[in-house]
């Protein structure tokens, strides 16, 4: 600890801590002695951090260190009436999402974040502390791994459980991420995608529906969540609902897009071919589009 | 299995030699590096048992099959001394942790400077073992065996049992990603992104011969996977205190391999089928994935005002393309083509411009302005023909157009604006009152709807209550209107007028004229949400959530009436010790549609189409229970680490379906599945830089499908079955590894 201390004191010898706006002497040598590696908040892993390299100018560690993030936190240093005040931004709960976000976007408030303000995290007024761990040598959300899954789904939480249903992305082993599709800190389309639309986002992994195709299927053109629950389904294929009745939603024409699909089709009574293995797509197995002169109905 | 093998020895050496490389880079710090700037360095080694699979909807994503296997892993984190001159981080992880994954991520940070990223993903997916009395599974020509003997329907196919041969639908994703920023000067920075996605393997895919309800045939097989997708992306970057200006260009190709599947034809004797196209003489073909590729040049800025006022927007200017040479109208020799094609390739071409704006105001202290509007125009300028197209490769072409076989492509387009308003009031104890309207509008061409509008209002609430509680509060009402619903237009839209002038009046369409499409019906939507926090204590946390959803399509006599949605869920974290903590979690979900349709025969279309009585309708039902959690044990000692997970999953789908009096409808059995994971960690401290780690993965799914269920590859008459089974499986992963922590001391 104490090779810590001396360490920081050496590490830091920034003298601009304007006294009159209420700033704290010292800077983090003052923060260090109590913010020790045993500490409620303790203060060492930091400097492995981009936050914690002096050497960058636009650190907060080559400026007002702590107090850059924390505001002028004189007060925070004097016990009164048996109570140690809060720093000027403690980051908690009562700290508002303004205040907080504001500490981060003073240095962070450039292109990479156009898109945040007006974003629904933004107006929901998440913290950027509520998702990132800047005291944390590692944030988990800057690295690959379920540690930042577990960060959207805590408050995601029915997505949580969408996940474990039979038909779902392969997120629950781990090889996709949340942020394959959404984009935490906004974008300019719905839903806050990391492309400009739904369907440009599912093409990133399944360009080989992008299209254009001779026989169209108009429905996937305009969104594939027209049919597909992309969070995790019931039916095979993340299908809304299960086909032949998803089909026949918007199919009823003569013979078997109009027939009912009832139990005679299904065995021992019978062996209905559009309502077992692959029902519809039994025959009409280009449902996302035919690029065969021959292929008007799907089928090829 | 022998690639992953490969992939898992090379990993390794590759991390070993880029981290060295990249070391070497930062020059100046290697010596700092060596006197404790490591973060972390760990080098994993151990073995891996797999027994049993779980294939049920591509659950289990585990290509590499039962057995023993070696596993590994390297991770690097390095940063330089904190007063670096040139503050700079390295991270590099290659792993390959458990059955099918493995990865490498490598980024390098000069802080401030440039940024290089490099990342490779391998995903297998499972969708089943299948029996097929293909040759040639995987590949582009599908043959029979010599002996086939070919029928009207499976019954009669006397050697289809014998011919029978195991093949594998699985496929394997291989991507890649390569990404560099590179600051330029103050203002101005550069990045690029290039990445591949290959994906290949098999997947189930009807091969169809004949083209009527009555005279079609199919067999389900394997067709072969062999896609790449490259993706390239360049922009640069303008910045200034209140200015931000980013131009790029994106590129997708997409190559998706040969675009052709041959098949033998396995049925004989079918009527209506022309001579020839039986088996052994026919050959049926199937179009695969043709080629496309996207251009999109994208410019972005945004410009703040002031402190309370910022507008941002967003350009995209695209194309899309895809000129894959057009197959034949049949590959059937025997048959009768007179009409050619109308050309050589699609010449399909779709011109993209998307636009999105917002503008955020802040004109108080307490209040929010939020306005956003967006736009997108997808204007599809494929020219349009008539394709005389040939059923299936089984009948002769009918010359001329006045048939219902000659048809007309339609270049969907379309145009969508919204525009949403969102106000919000900052209440004391930091909550907020919302609320906002949003309008959309969708036009299209070639559809039976011209212009669909929607006004959503949306209200909300979310508040502290004293220290413990919050709660928010959402709900929505939102009224889609159609401008008139023309049940007819794609009828007549995709047929010759030579041919629709000789069809009775009365028989004029395809789908029933009381249908309304659900994306393009007249739509009541009702929507609330409610969720309750509640810190009992530093160390307890309870919340709990609620959703509702109700749809009303009020103008669909046919078609999809209503639907709703109803979950309940809950979630708890305890951290009842500094070494012990859980976290669990619970959900119930129900979700319902109604839909109605009326049964008619082509022969009888004018009558009973008309006929009430043969209307009938359908409740589905989802029931949806998952529970789930984690107990997490670390002793505080440092030497021991417990984590436990589980996950499970029930689903029952009920399907009550009546009729009017004409028809006579047998009940649906229901369907269910089950599924549970567990996942058991373990590490143990074994020495100074030395540890064990162990761990069990258990996935376990069951189901009740009558679609899969015993339905062999000859239930069905029509369809040759692909005998994949998903009723009853699960898996069991077991590793056993020794992890070096090799920071030096």
């Amino acid at each position: 600890m104490l090779a810590i201390v001396l360490l920081l004191s050496g590490a830091y010898a920034a003298e601009d801590f304007p006294a009159e706006a209420g700033y704290a002497p010292g800077g983090e040598r003052a923060c260090v002695m109590c913010h020790m590696p045993d500490d409620e908040h303790p203060l060492a892993a930091i400097r492995h951090t981009p936050h914690g390299m002096s050497g960058d100018p636009r650190s907060p560690a080559a400026g007002l260190q702590c107090q850059s993030c924390h505001g002028p936190s004189a007060a925070h240093l004097e016990v009164k009436d048996g109570v140690r005040p809060q720093t000027a931004v403690p980051f908690d709960q009562d700290t508002p999402a303004k205040t907080a976000n504001r500490a981060c976007l003073d240095c962070h408030d450039d292109y990479s974040q156009r898109h945040w303000h007006g974003s629904g995290h933004e107006f929901a007024e998440v913290t950027c502390a509520d998702c990132h761990q800047s005291h944390t040598a590692v944030d988990p959300m800057m690295r690959p791994g379920p540690a930042r899954e577990a960060v959207c789904l805590e408050c995601h939480s029915n997505v949580r459980s969408e996940i474990h249903r039979p038909s779902t992305h392969p997120m629950r082993a781990g090889q996709m991420s949340c942020m394959d599709c959404h984009a935490a800190h906004g974008s300019p389309s719905e839903g806050e995608l990391v492309a400009a639309s739904l369907n440009e986002t599912c093409y990133g992994c399944h360009a080989e529906f992008r299209g254009p195709v001779l026989w169209e299927h108009p429905p996937v053109r305009e969104s594939c969540s027209n049919c597909h629950e992309p969070h995790g389904s019931v039916h095979d294929n993340l299908l809304k609902t299960r086909a032949p009745q998803l089909c026949q939603q918007c199919h009823s024409a003569a013979f078997h897009p109009s027939t009912a699909p009832d139990g005679s089709g299904v065995p021992p009574q019978g062996a209905s071919a559009s309502m077992l293995q692959r029902n519809c797509m039994n025959c009409h197995t280009d449902v996302h589009g035919s690029n065969h002169p021959s292929g008007a109905g799907q089928t090829r | 299995m022998s690639r992953r093998r490969f992939a898992a020895k090379g990993l390794v050496p590759f991390c070993l030699l880029a981290a060295g490389v990249a070391v070497a880079e930062t020059g100046e710090q290697t010596e700092e590096a060596e006197t404790g700037q490591w973060h972390e360095l760990h080098l994993d080694l151990g073995l891996g048992v797999q027994t049993g699979q779980v294939d049920g909807m591509g659950r289990s994503d585990n290509l590499s099959g039962e057995g023993l296997r070696g596993i590994g892993g390297f991770r690097m984190d390095w940063r330089t001394l904190t007063d670096a001159k040139e503050p700079a981080s390295l991270f590099l992880a290659a792993e390959q942790p458990g059955p099918g994954i493995t990865r490498l991520d490598l980024d390098y940070n000069r802080q401030g400077e440039h940024r290089t990223r490099f990342n490779f993903r391998e995903l297998p997916r499972r969708l089943g073992d299948g029996r097929t009395p293909f040759l040639g599974a995987g590949g582009y020509q599908l043959g029979l065996p010599e002996d086939w003997v070919g029928a009207p329907g499976t019954g009669g196919m006397e050697r289809l049992t014998e011919s029978l041969r195991p093949t594998a639908y699985e496929q394997l994703r291989r991507s890649m990603q390569l990404a560099h920023e590179r600051r330029l000067s103050r203002h101005w920075q550069l990045h690029g992104d290039v990445r591949e996605h290959r994906r290949t393997g098999t997947r189930p895919v009807a091969a169809v011969i004949g083209s009527t309800g009555g005279n079609s045939r199919a067999a389900l097989v394997p067709a072969p996977v062999d896609y790449t997708t490259r993706e390239a992306e360049l922009g640069l970057r303008y910045q200034r205190d209140a200015f931000h200006l980013e131009a790029s260009y994106f590129l997708s190709l997409f190559d998706g391999g040969n675009n052709m599947l041959r098949f033998d034809n396995p049925f004989a004797g079918v009527g209506g089928w022309a001579p020839g196209v039986s088996y052994p003489d026919g050959q049926g073909h199937l179009g695969l994935m043709p080629d496309n590729e996207s251009h999109q040049w994208r410019v972005g800025l945004g410009y703040v005002f002031s402190p309370t006022l910022r507008l941002s927007s967003d350009l995209q200017i695209g194309r899309s393309e895809q000129d894959e040479d057009f197959l034949g109208y049949t590959i059937n020799p025997n048959l009768d083509v007179d009409e050619a094609l109308p050309r050589d390739s699609l010449e399909g071409r779709i011109d993209l411009l998307r636009v999105a704006t917002r503008l955020n105001w802040r004109p108080m202290n307490r209040l929010r302005v939020d306005i956003r509007h967006r736009y997108e125009d997808r204007d599809n300028r494929t020219p349009v023909d008539v394709f005389n197209y040939i059923g299936g490769d089984a009948v002769n072409q009918n010359s001329g157009e006045a048939h219902s076989r000659a048809r007309l492509n339609l270049p969907v387009s379309f145009t969508e604006q919204h525009l949403e308003t969102r106000m919000a009031w900052r209440l004391d104890g930091g909550g907020q009152v919302h609320g906002a309207w949003r309008r959309e509008r969708i036009d299209r061409d070639f559809s039976e709807v011209g212009r669909t509008e929607e006004d959503r209002f949306t209200l909300g609430l979310r508040q502290r209550l004293g220290d413990n509680h919050a709660l928010s509060m959402e709900a929505q009402r939102a009224r889609r209107s159609v401008d008139d619903y023309d049940a007819t237009a794609v009828y007549f839209l995709t047929r010759t007028e030579v041919y629709t002038d000789g069809v009775a009046e009365a028989v004029r369409f395809d789908n029933h004229p009381l249908l309304r499409r659900y994306n393009l019906a007249d739509r009541n939507q009702t929507r609330a949400r409610m969720r309750w926090d509640w810190t009992l204590s530093d160390s307890v946390h309870f919340g709990s959530d609620a959703a509702w959803s109700r749809d009303n399509y009020r103008n669909s006599p046919l078609g999809l009436e209503k639907g709703s949605s109803l979950g309940l869920a809950s979630d708890l974290v305890w951290q009842f010790s500094s070494a012990w903590s859980t976290d669990t979690f619970l959900s119930l979900d129900r979700i319902r549609a109604r839909q109605r349709s009326r049964s008619f025969r082509g022969f009888a279309k004018e009558v009973e189409s008309q006929d009430p009585d043969r209307d009938w309708w359908m409740d589905n039902e989802d029931r949806i229970a998952t529970l789930g959690g984690g107990l997490e044990w670390e002793p505080d000692e440092g030497d021991f680490k417990l984590r436990f997970e589980w996950a499970e999953s029930a689903s029952r789908s009920e399907f009550a379906i009546a009729s009017g009096p004409a028809l006579d409808l047998e009940p649906i059995p229901s369907v269910r599945s089950r599924g549970r994971t567990l996942s058991l960690n373990g590490q143990h401290r074994l020495g100074d830089g030395l540890s064990l780690q162990w761990n069990w993965y258990h996935d376990r799914f069951r189901s009740n499908d009558w679609a899969w269920d015993d339905v062999e590859v000859d239930t069905i008459n029509s369809v040759i079955g692909s005998a994949q089974d998903f009723g009853n499986e699960s898996v069991n992963w077991y590793s056993l590894s020794l992890r070096w922590d090799l920071r030096p001391g």
